[in-house]
């Protein structure tokens, strides 16, 4: 008996750290973080998840599904494809939006911009579903 | 019945306990706990809902309401400070805290000024942070305000 706790405790905790591993395929970034917090968990379904990712030399890139669009006309026309290419396939899809606390509003602005053109082009009869990512601190 | 406890049991001793499994089991057990345990902050968010840009020209005769704006506006040394104010009479709330208390006490039942879902407008200038947007943005939810929205540049 003591064997078998054994091998399914192993096995449990194997598949905690491959979920987690899984988990953390977005990038990390220093997110705000308002007190009190007003935010809620996100809701489960489909969503294409946008990070705004600032280098050292401070050059910013959107990152969707780890290709990195850059922050200019160019990369945002890109980026406009594919969210008008996933609201087609699905309406419902939320477009998650993280961005770093000491990132600039006219980087992440044009987001917001490109996901409702991106609503209206996809012939939404519903407004975009928008998620702004933010940590919320536990207590003790 | 397993050797040891045959054995045991022909000495005439009681029942003895195996420290090695247990111990084997208190540190899987241990390792679990602290594996599962997730100590840094939770990542949530806030919902906002863009409308389509052709929305309005669906009902012409729908009256909207004037919203109430917000802007935020960098300010310090390197813009990473940022200042908020409130169109109209009332005076500028000093922190986002500020904001939030003054936007709770305003909204219906408490205050009479708004509905909890009058439009609130947030306008951040162009350098602000997006820390400050956010935090603006979560005083107006956690006031109890539901018609939250970001004014872009565009």
């Amino acid at each position: 008996m003591t064997s078998l706790i054994d091998v399914v405790f192993l096995l449990i905790v194997f598949f905690v750290l491959v979920s987690r591993i899984i988990d953390e395929d977005r990038p990390r970034l220093d997110l705000p973080a308002p007190t009190p917090p007003a935010t809620v968990i996100a809701s489960p379904g489909p969503r294409a998840v946008i990070s705004v990712v600032t280098d050292e030399a401070d050059v910013s890139v959107y990152d969707l599904a780890g290709i990195a669009y850059p922050a200019d006309q160019s990369g945002r026309a890109a980026l406009d494809v594919v969210l008008v290419d996933l609201l087609r396939r699905d309406g419902s899809t939320a477009i998650q939006i993280r961005a770093g606390r000491d990132t600039p509003w006219d980087i992440v602005a044009p987001l917001l911009d490109g996901a409702r053109a991106a609503g209206t082009t996809a012939g939404l009869a519903h407004p975009v579903r928008v998620q702004l990512a933010a940590l919320r601190k536990r207590g003790i | 019945m397993r050797p040891h406890a045959r054995a045991n049991r022909r000495r005439g001793g009681g029942v003895a306990l195996q420290i090695a499994p247990m111990i084997d089991v208190v540190f899987l057990l241990l390792m679990y706990f602290m594996v599962a345990t997730d100590f840094s902050p939770a990542e949530e968010v806030f919902r906002l809902d863009l409308p389509n840009q052709s929305v309005g020209a669906d009902d012409p005769l729908q009256l909207l309401d004037e919203p109430l704006r917000i802007r935020v506006v960098a300010a310090g040394a390197q813009g990473k400070q940022a200042r908020m104010s409130i169109d109209g009479p009332w005076d500028a709330p000093g922190s986002a805290e500020a904001l939030r208390v003054f936007l709770y006490d305003a909204v219906l039942p408490r205050g009479s000024l708004f509905l909890s879902d009058h439009p609130i407008v947030i306008i951040p200038s162009e350098q602000v942070g997006w820390g400050h947007v956010v935090a603006a943005f979560n005083a107006a939810v956690a006031a109890g305000c539901t018609n939250v929205t970001l004014e872009t540049p565009s």
